[in-house]
């Protein structure tokens, strides 16, 4: 369960980031998608991404919020990697089904085959990398609204396992641009992420790839 | 009667008795059926011997980056094979959810080993400031989600610290992939749990086939390169009995064609051999029925053992045939069994004297070989005088072979006769030898020695075991009880002894069940100490304010420890979760309760018994030890009555004979050639175990029945050469049929060969000398 909604919590941005890759590159002037398909396509086009991520978790029993910087880093096909920098560093590297971890209790790696929930949302990753728009609607209830300039896209899973974790994840933008993701929990938590510097199209030498996305990050982006 | 009569009855009788017997064959391997009450300890050990405790083995895969999916596969095809109670690949999000839910809500009761001063410590002001700024530092965590949701209920990291400590249970099976894991990584790893004893062979090796056949198909089927390693006392016994299979089948097919060759050689026939087996055949399928007419199974190794001794009686049908053949012509074959009828008579009677001192053994092992050979001597004897005579052709003339043996055997005994120094001499020579070697002698008692296991075998299990950092299943304490809950408390102070034998360097580790659960008793006073510490609400609300988190957010921590949601966790809980097997280490012994620690990296038994001093219903057990024990206790009791058999064959020849010089003649041969033989094993560095010694009986059996024979000749000019030639016809099959045994791989099997083959030639060697001695004795008187 634990892991399950951890790889949750890392993976929606990514997926987001990731669908919208082309759109975050696209000038703020840009009109925003007319419709989800328009949006789909757009993502099936991506390639390799980079991005400076700042993310905001808002818990019920904390007064503040959490607030963490990093870098997130997507190479098609199925890798992605998200190295946090502040206030501390941790990394999460997922490549295919494996999933490390690094922070400072120490390295785990485990294996999405285990949680249904984490699965789904691989699944899904790659559902939307293909641009499936079929395959996504068969595990959200999507609801795509746009007008002029700003959209927005909320997802909320159809499988009780994953409703037991995300309540909701709402997408904002206007234009081709990513505003905010926001990520509900049932509990009333929510985790707000942002996103800037986005790099789309990136193509990295193999040995950047391995730095990337290896459990101990580059101390700078290459 | 005549004898086509006989034969028929004689052919009835076997074979209804030889169908009863099949009808009710049943035998058991298992090793509690042969070792004695060996006390408490003992018991203790062999209880647990067959319990599910031992029923393990393990499962390594390597190779390429779809171990997992290789292991989770073999992992399912192994769960619908009928030998296979259950099999674990690891914690799936299913059972990672389960062990939350069997454990949060006793959380509360979970927190401490000493909550009496450790909790009150927890609880103090500054301790919860630290424990709040960690709580903070860790919901910053990449994977802090779980953590954020249980926190409010959870502040202090209860079921955490819970968590923490079951992985540490076995930290090997690193479990964070999902799949269990080799400490390295590198390995995939399948626990399973067997239905049947790992000692029965014949459910195992199917399995084990089973195991090899569907690995194969899945490495075929992900592309190969995966190797699959495993561990388990089930692969080493039927590993052990294959190996002894292979070895019993060539050394048969040896044995067999050179006995075959011998009766060939002496008598022309091979019918002859047939009708000598008859006799000894027949002895082991009355003994047999008998032993398997009641209740309880008959065990391998007496029914092994059983047959070797009553091997003693191919003797009879031996000195008959050959007897009549060197007969007058026109002697009939039931005038020759009735002039050696006394002799044939005293030899089964001194050998089953023999192997019925056997029978009075305290060792329940022995006890029963004993019996069984004791019941199959006479049934041979009376085959042997009864129905075998019948089988014989009438007018037998001696073939070549048996008249130069008989001639030859004639011209040796005049030549000694002549010279009576060397015959003197001979048994000076096996004195000699025996007052050399046998206080050199040196015994094994070790039983592990008996079985050669295979190094590859070995090696690869112990590759296995250390991939899992496995317990050592030979060495553990056990914890005995009237009750669950009383064996529950009596383990919390054990681990708690035990837990200090590891901070002191004496221990490396310890597989207990108290990592999963506690007793009532302990899990009670932890709710208490926690209940007592005065408005825990406020502390905890005061402590976590300073971190950043809202005040009252920590609230259903204290209405759950002031009305917890579950009872204290109970034994009965485990059943159906992930951990189920965790509670296996209970087990419920003729009424008491016993829990098992296993250890790892005992330095000293020593070191550990001091640990465990005082606490009342705790047991250092190490099988080795025990075992050991029991194995000397075996030799003793061998030796004890060898010397029983010596006195009770002796007095026996004394009464038949009535003549201290004729019994003493009779006995020397047999006593003589036993105790050369081990004088030969103590010069030449050969060690004896249990097993050279029951075949030493053996020797004494034959050696008396060469000595009586011999005495008997020695006084009838006229059976001269067909005494002698008749012994050395049964020495010689006698060592084709055991002593080729010594050409074994298995020191059971060899240690069988080297005794009964020496032993019998050096009786061979002594039977002319004696003859020679007896007729000097014999004109004397």
């Amino acid at each position: 369960m634990r892991r399950a909604r951890s790889v949750l919590a890392i993976l929606l941005p990514i997926v987001w980031l990731i669908c919208n890759v082309d759109a975050l590159a696209a000038g703020a002037s840009e009109p925003a998608p007319g419709d989800l398909e328009a949006l789909m396509r757009r993502f099936a086009e991506s390639g390799g991404v980079r991005a400076r991520f700042r993310e905001s978790r808002q818990l019920s029993i904390l007064t503040d919020p959490i607030e963490t910087q990093g870098m997130l880093y997507f190479a098609p096909p199925d890798r992605l990697a998200r190295h946090t920098s502040w206030p501390g560093r941790s990394s999460i590297v997922i490549e295919a089904d494996r999933v490390s971890i690094s922070d400072e209790t120490g390295q785990r790696v485990f294996d999405l085959d285990t949680s249904e929930v984490a699965r789904a949302l691989v699944g899904n990753l790659m559902v939307v990398f293909r641009g499936d728009l079929e395959a996504l609607r068969e595990r959200y209830s999507i609801s795509f609204e746009s007008a002029a300039e700003s959209w927005t896209l909320d997802l909320e899973p159809r499988s009780r396992a994953l409703r037991s974790v995300i309540e909701r994840v709402h997408f904002a933008g206007e234009g081709q641009n990513l505003l905010a993701m926001e990520t509900r929990e049932p509990n009333g938590d929510r985790t707000v992420v942002k996103f800037s510097e986005i790099e789309v199209g990136v193509s990295w030498q193999q040995r950047d790839l391995d730095e990337i996305f290896s459990i101990d990050p580059p101390d700078t982006a290459p | 009667m005549n004898d086509l009569r006989v034969r028929w009855i004689t052919a009835a009788l076997l074979t209804l008795i030889g169908l009863y017997g099949l009808s009710r064959l049943e035998f058991t391997n298992s090793i509690k059926a042969f070792i004695p009450a060996a006390g408490e300890l003992g018991d203790l050990s062999l209880e647990l011997v067959d319990s599910p405790l031992a029923r393990r083995m393990a499962i390594s895969i390597g190779g390429g980056e779809q171990r997992d999916e290789v292991a989770a596969a073999l992992a399912a095809s192994l769960r619908s094979h009928p030998e296979v109670d259950w099999v674990e690949s690891g914690l799936d999000e299913n059972a990672l959810r389960a062990i939350y839910e069997l454990y949060f809500d006793h959380r509360v009761y979970l927190v401490s080993e000493q909550p009496a001063t450790q909790i009150p410590a927890m609880l103090e002001p500054a301790a919860l400031e630290r424990r709040a700024a960690d709580l903070r530092r860790r919901l910053a965590q990449p994977d802090a989600m779980l953590l954020a949701r249980t926190a409010p209920e959870d502040p202090l990291g209860l079921f955490q610290n819970i968590v923490d400590r079951i992985r540490q249970a076995n930290p090997a099976l690193s479990s964070e992939s999902g799949s269990f894991e080799s400490a390295s990584g590198e390995h995939a790893i399948l626990l399973l749990g067997l239905r049947s004893s790992p000692f029965d062979s014949e459910r195992q090796a199917p399995l084990l086939d089973y195991i090899d056949a569907e690995f194969a198909r899945l490495d075929a089927e992900a592309g190969g390169g995966f190797a699959l390693e495993s561990s388990g006392i089930n692969r080493i016994s039927v590993a052990s009995e294959r190996s002894i299979r292979g070895d019993a089948n060539f050394i048969s097919a040896v044995s067999v064609s050179v006995v075959c060759a011998l009766f060939l050689l002496v008598f022309h026939s091979l019918r002859h051999l047939a009708i000598a087996i008859l006799s000894p055949l027949s002895g082991f399928a009355v003994a047999m029925a008998l032993a398997l007419s009641g209740d309880d199974p008959v065990h391998g190794i007496t029914l092994g053992f059983g047959f070797v001794l009553i091997g003693v009686a191919i003797d009879y049908p031996i000195h008959l045939m050959n007897h009549h053949a060197l007969s007058p012509p026109g002697t009939r074959p039931r005038e020759t069994a009735a002039q050696i009828r006394s002799s044939l008579l005293l030899s089964a009677l001194t050998t089953t004297l023999a192997f019925f001192a056997l029978s009075l053994s305290d060792f329940p092992g022995l006890r029963a070989m004993g019996t069984f050979a004791a019941i199959g001597i006479p049934v041979a004897l009376a085959i042997a005088l009864f129905s075998i005579p019948a089988f014989m052709r009438p007018s037998a003339r001696p073939t070549p072979a048996q008249r130069a043996l008989a001639g030859g055997f004639a011209r040796l005994v005049g030549w000694l006769g002549a010279r009576a120094g060397i015959a003197v001499a001979l048994f000076a020579a096996c004195a000699l030898i025996a007052t050399v070697g046998v206080p050199q002698l040196h015994w094994e008692d070790d039983p592990s020695t008996l079985v050669a296991g295979d190094p590859v075998l070995i090696a690869e299990s112990e590759r296995v075991r250390a991939r899992i950092a496995d317990f050592d299943t030979g060495r553990f304490v056990v914890g005995l009880a009237p009750s669950a809950e009383a064996a529950l408390a009596l383990n919390d102070r054990i681990h708690e002894r035990l837990s200090r034998a590891i901070a002191a360097g004496d221990l490396l580790g310890v597989s207990s069940l108290h990592s999963f659960l506690w007793s009532q008793e302990l899990q009670r006073e932890n709710l208490e100490a926690l209940r007592s510490v005065p408005d825990l609400a406020g502390r905890i609300d005061r402590a976590y304010v300073q971190s950043g988190f809202r005040s009252g957010a920590f609230g259903k921590f204290p209405a759950a420890v002031a009305a917890p949601r579950a009872a204290p966790l109970r034994a009965e809980d485990f059943v159906g979760t992930p951990l189920e097997r965790a509670v296996d280490s209970l087990v419920e012994l003729d009424g008491r309760w016993a829990v098992v620690t296993y250890l790892r990296g005992v330095a000293s038994g020593g070191a550990i018994r001091d640990a465990l001093e005082g606490l009342e219903g705790t047991h250092y057990i190490d099988q080795k030890e025990i075992v050991g024990g029991v194995y000397r206790g075996y030799r003793r009791s061998m030796v004890r009555v060898l010397a029983l058999g010596c006195v009770v064959v002796f007095v026996v020849l004394q009464l038949r004979y009535r003549d201290w010089r004729a019994a003493l003649l009779a006995f020397a041969t047999a006593g003589l050639a036993a105790l050369a033989t081990y004088g030969t094993f103590g010069i030449l560095g050969v060690s004896v175990n249990v097993v050279s010694s029951i075949s030493l009986l053996l020797v004494l059996g034959m050696g008396v029945d060469y000595g009586i024979f011999t005495v008997d000749g020695a006084r009838l000019a006229d059976r001269l050469g067909a005494t002698l030639s008749s012994i050395l016809i049964s020495c010689l099959t006698s060592v084709f049929v055991f002593g080729t045994l010594a050409l074994s791989e298995q020191p059971a099997l060899r240690a069988i060969g080297l005794t009964t083959g020496t032993g019998i030639l050096f009786a061979l060697a002594l039977s002319p000398a004696v003859f020679v001695l007896a007729r000097r004795s014999g004109a004397r008187g």
